[in-house]
């Protein structure tokens, strides 16, 4: 008679919340700004830091990114999330878009 | 036009009759760009996936001009000559600066638009029609103030 003894190794609980599970496997979209003429350099250091959070000389390096080599990549994202900070920047009026990574 | 740090990132500006007359008349063209004028990806190269959040985003875009329109009309109507009647004392804090620069934005943003989006080299070797002026001024002036808000926020 076999006898069913039951699994070796019983399931866990993944230490990971919901959400960064969730985060973590649709972090799929690229948020970029592009170069235009009009937007003045400040300002647009000064809403990376508005938007992002980041530091005056992490929202420089972007904005020179974007002056000198005509876009940035911003950061990665899930859909969601990038649509909140697209949104976010277009309320400003920077050209910004986002684009599923490759 | 006069500035004093009051510290913690609030500041007061000292407008003459004229400086806030010139103001005023540009912060009631509000808003200047169209509210569907950006898109959440490149407009050759439409992601299917996103078609309906943008269009939620140009629905939003007039919603949030709608609201900012009338917070204009509040701010213009909350700004009173000191008893000289020689001077507009407008007190700001980091959000209300934040406000009011983006809200210029908006205006150089939509006059630059209207005019064809010159590049920077045509905007001072063009030859402009008369009426194309008033655009340019209002361009050029919401870029200065601009400025001046961006250096008190530093």
């Amino acid at each position: 008679m076999f006898v069913n003894a039951g699994p070796m190794v019983l399931p866990g609980i993944d230490p990971r919340s919901d959400q960064q599970t969730k985060e973590f496997l649709d972090s799929g979209y690229l948020v970029i700004c592009w170069d235009d003429p009009i937007n003045l350099m400040d300002y647009v250091t000064h809403v990376f830091q508005k938007v992002f959070g980041w530091n005056r000389a992490k929202a420089e390096h972007h904005m020179m990114e974007v002056h000198q080599q005509g876009k940035s990549l911003l950061t990665r994202a899930s859909m969601e999330t990038a649509e909140h900070y697209v949104h976010q920047l277009h309320r400003y009026n920077l050209h910004a878009t986002m684009e599923k990574a490759e | 036009m006069k500035l004093i740090r009051k510290g913690d990132g609030r500041f007061d500006m000292a407008l003459d009759v004229e400086e806030w007359q010139a103001l005023k008349k540009l912060v009631s063209q509000y808003p200047k760009t169209p509210a569907d004028h950006h898109s959440l990806t490149c407009k050759d190269e439409p992601d299917p996936d996103l078609k309906d959040s943008d269009d939620w985003l140009k629905e939003s875009g007039s919603v949030h001009q709608a609201q900012r329109h009338r917070q204009i009309r509040a701010w213009i109507d909350s700004i009173h000559p000191d008893q000289d009647e020689a001077t507009y004392k407008i007190e700001f804090d980091p959000s209300k600066a934040d406000w009011l620069i983006e809200i210029l934005n908006d205006i150089r943003v939509g006059c630059w638009l209207s005019l064809g989006c010159p590049a920077p080299e045509d905007l001072t070797e063009a030859e402009w029609r008369e009426e194309d002026w008033p655009t340019l001024w209002a361009m050029e002036i919401s870029g200065m103030y601009q400025s001046v808000l961006l250096k008190c926020l530093m």
